[in-house]
Order: structure tokens, then sequence, then C-alpha cells
């Protein structure tokens, strides 16, 4: 079936690669917003009806004026208010995503356009994962390895994965959880509890901060660098390799979904979509499968 | 995308922002974050110290996710406002105070005994694994 799946996928009268590559990439983006520009009432209700059109309209989805208006809307709710509510990361690339289009369609020439998309996605993307690798450094408790001790031991999200590989069970990692829940929902701020943990979690949390420096350092680096280092062809192996290292475990699917959309632009050559950009548009599709609990379904059957 | 990232390091620097807001892109760097802060205040009644937690005032949760992404004095200082503004009420059968009354026992308490609003974030010793609340910021 995936055999078929991904023949299918390679056919040049597939119905998706009918289409230029500027319009699957402003697709993939209102898909997006679709899916997750409903952090409030308004935005619930409003945003469907604004972004279904330009999926059905080649008109509205091209249209300029159209997407200004949605950058003034991201941008409102997303850059302006973003200290007010809780509006996480992933909703800022979201607007900087929509700016960028923005731009492009006011002031790109039409055989420029998927180009200059291809390039602002490539550095969303290189200077998102810069900025997270220097916030690494300023935070003495990711260095010292103690931040994926408390993450592992105490969000469900790695409970899976932290009890397979360090021998500490299920049950005394749910009581972490407990534990913490029961911290911040306090009457009294002088609690406390001792955590959970063992010798082999605090060692593997001290690699995994160091891997995950390096890995999105690369990332930082060869999405930064332009293409004539050599080091930079190979930014698209980076990223391949955190995606496949970091959503199995935990995904942000909000952050892993707008990755996806603007590693599918990004890889755009020459207006033609590469091997690369159909393993971004797989992940895109594949993204919700990430809800399966793969590393407890594993836990069961050892 | 500068200009929050700089932003970013200004406001946690300065005004306790948690690291992982405000577009800085520092997400699962530091364990303090928002989803881990506790905000409330401190009511001295009876000679007893007693902490709101206000993830249990439903009516004031706006306000409690605000400060717990940005502690600042300003905004300490406006939600205090806010809170002595309303009617506040202590139950002395579970010993709670809460927004409305909760028994036909419970007490009208004098809004001067607001103490002190503050926002608290866990901590967590490596060494001792210790997992306790410190103080970000607070306001009286």
């Amino acid at each position: 079936m995936l055999t078929k799946f991904l023949t299918a996928l390679n056919k040049k009268d597939a119905l998706l690669f009918n289409e230029k590559p500027l319009t699957i990439s402003l697709k993939l983006i209102i898909i997006v917003l679709l899916m997750y520009m409903n952090d409030n009432n308004y935005l619930a209700i409003f945003m469907p009806v604004f972004l279904v059109p330009p999926l059905l309209f080649k008109n509205i989805l091209q249209n300029k004026y159209y997407w200004a208006l949605l950058a003034l809307i991201s941008a409102i709710f997303y850059l302006i208010l973003d200290l007010v509510a809780y509006v996480p990361n992933h909703k800022h690339i979201f607007a900087y995503a929509i700016i960028a289009v923005a731009i492009v369609l006011f002031f790109s020439k039409e055989e420029n356009k998927i180009y200059m998309l291809s390039y602002q996605a490539k550095i969303i993307i290189g200077l998102c994962f810069l900025f997270a690798t220097i916030g690494k450094f300023l935070a003495p408790e990711f260095l010292n390895g103690s931040f994926f001790e408390f993450t592992n031991t105490t969000d469900p999200r790695f409970f899976g994965v932290t009890s397979i590989l360090n021998n500490i069970d299920i049950l005394s990692l749910k009581a972490n959880e407990s534990n913490l829940d029961l911290l911040i929902n306090t009457v009294n701020p002088k609690d406390s509890f001792n955590l959970l943990s063992n010798v082999s979690i605090s060692s593997s949390s001290f690699f995994l901060s160091y891997w995950t420096i390096f890995i999105e350092g690369m990332i930082a680096i060869t999405f930064c660098l332009p293409n004539k280092y050599k080091l930079a062809q190979f930014r698209n192996w980076f990223l391949i390799i955190f995606i496949f290292s970091t959503y199995p475990i935990a995904t942000v699917k909000g952050f892993a979904i707008i990755l996806s959309a603007l590693g599918f632009i990004q890889s755009i050559e020459d207006n033609k979509i590469t091997k690369f950009s159909k393993f971004y548009l797989v992940v895109f599709v594949l993204l919700p499968l990430t809800d399966i609990p793969f590393s407890r379904l594993f836990n069961l059957f050892i | 995308m500068l200009f929050f990232f700089a932003r970013n390091i200004y406001l946690v620097q300065s005004k306790g922002l948690d690291s992982w807001m405000g577009g800085g892109m520092r997400m699962f760097g530091k364990i303090d974050k928002m989803l881990y802060r506790v905000a409330g205040f401190e009511v001295t009644y009876n000679s007893k110290k007693y902490f709101i937690n206000l993830r249990s005032v439903p009516e004031f949760e706006d306000e409690d996710v605000a400060l717990r992404i940005l502690p600042s004095d300003d905004r300490l200082k406006e939600i205090s406002k806010k809170i002595k503004s309303k009617k506040w009420f202590f139950n002395p059968e579970k010993e709670n105070i809460t927004l409305k009354p909760t028994s036909v026992n419970s007490l009208l308490i004098d809004n001067a005994l607001i103490t002190k609003i503050e926002v608290l974030t866990v901590d967590f010793d490596a060494k001792t694994k210790e997992i306790k609340l410190k103080d970000i910021n607070y306001a009286n």
C-alpha cells in the first residue's frame, strides 16, 4: 500500500504535482492555519470562513491583498498581543510565514516568487534553530543535564522512552507527574517533593542535552549558510534526523506541522519539487499519527 | 525575528518573562515555564496566612495566565488592584478563601487583609532531587 502511495506521488500526472510548487506551498500554509489558528473563540469561528475560500479558488489563494489581511490578523494575535495570552513560539512562526508570503506576492516578479519564498522559509528555519541553540547555552540547567532529567521524568510524553531506556517503572514516573501537578495547584507555597529518578536517567539526560545542542546547532548553521558552502548541502539531512529523533517522542504538533510546511517550501529547487519536498509532504500528512503512544505500546510487549 | 529574540532576552532578565514565550524560540531550555509557574495572593486572616492559587479561581483565568507569562511589577500591581476590588469569602469549615460564598457560614473578609500577590516557579535541585517553589516576583 505504501509502495502504491509513493508510486502515485511520483507519477507526473499525479493531481497534486500538476499544481505549481508555489500553489502547493500556499495551500500548505493555509491548511496549517485552518488546523491551528483557533486560539480563541473569535479565531475559532471566523478563521475557517476566511481560510476555506483560498483552498477552493486560486485567485484568492494568490491574491496579495488577501495575504496582507491575513498578515495583519496574525500579527495582531501572534506578534502584538503575544505577552498577554498564551502564544507559543510556533504561532510566531505562523505569523512570519504569512508575512513572508505577503512580501513575496507584493514585491517579487512572477518567475521569482517561489525562489524568494523558498529563501525566506530557509531563513525562518535557520533563525528559529539558531535562537533555540543560543537559548540552550543561556540555561545552566540544560547544560548540566538537569532540564532533561526533570522533563523526562515529569512530562508524560517522555515516559515510554524514559522507562524503556533507564529501567524505571512507569508508576514512578506517573507519581512524579502527579506530584508536580499537586505542587502547581498548591495552596501552600512551602510544599515540595522529591523526584523519583536514577543515575541512568541523569547520565542519559546529559547525553541528550548535548545531542540536542548538536543537531539544532547543525540545522541553524546549515540553514543560515549560503548555498555555496558545502555544509549547506546537508541541511535537509540534519532536519530529517531532527524530525525522526524528535517527533515520535515529543511532538509539538503546531511546531512540527509548520516546520514540515516550511521544510517543503525551502526544499523546492528551480521551481521543481525535490525528493526532500516529498519527504516533508509525507511528514506533513502523517503527523496526526504521532498521537499514537508508540513507546508505551512497545512497553506493553516487552 | 531578531527583535523578538532580543526582546525575549531583555524581558527574561529584567521582568521575569517565561523564556519559552514571546517568540524568543528558547523552548526546551529552561525548566521554568509558565505551565509550571504558580500565581496567587496571600491573605492574613485570624493570624493565619492563606495562599489563594489563581488556578483555582476560574474568574481570574486570564489574569493567572498573564501573570505566569510576564510577572512584571506593573502587571502584578494592576492585577492586585483587580483582586482587591472583588469580594472574597472565608469558609471556616474548609478553611479556604473563595470568590463566592461556599457555605452559609462563609464570612466576607476585609480586602485590607490581602497582603501580597506573588508568582513562583518550580525549582529542581539536581543533587537532592528536591522540587520546590521559589519566588519570581511579588507586589504588596
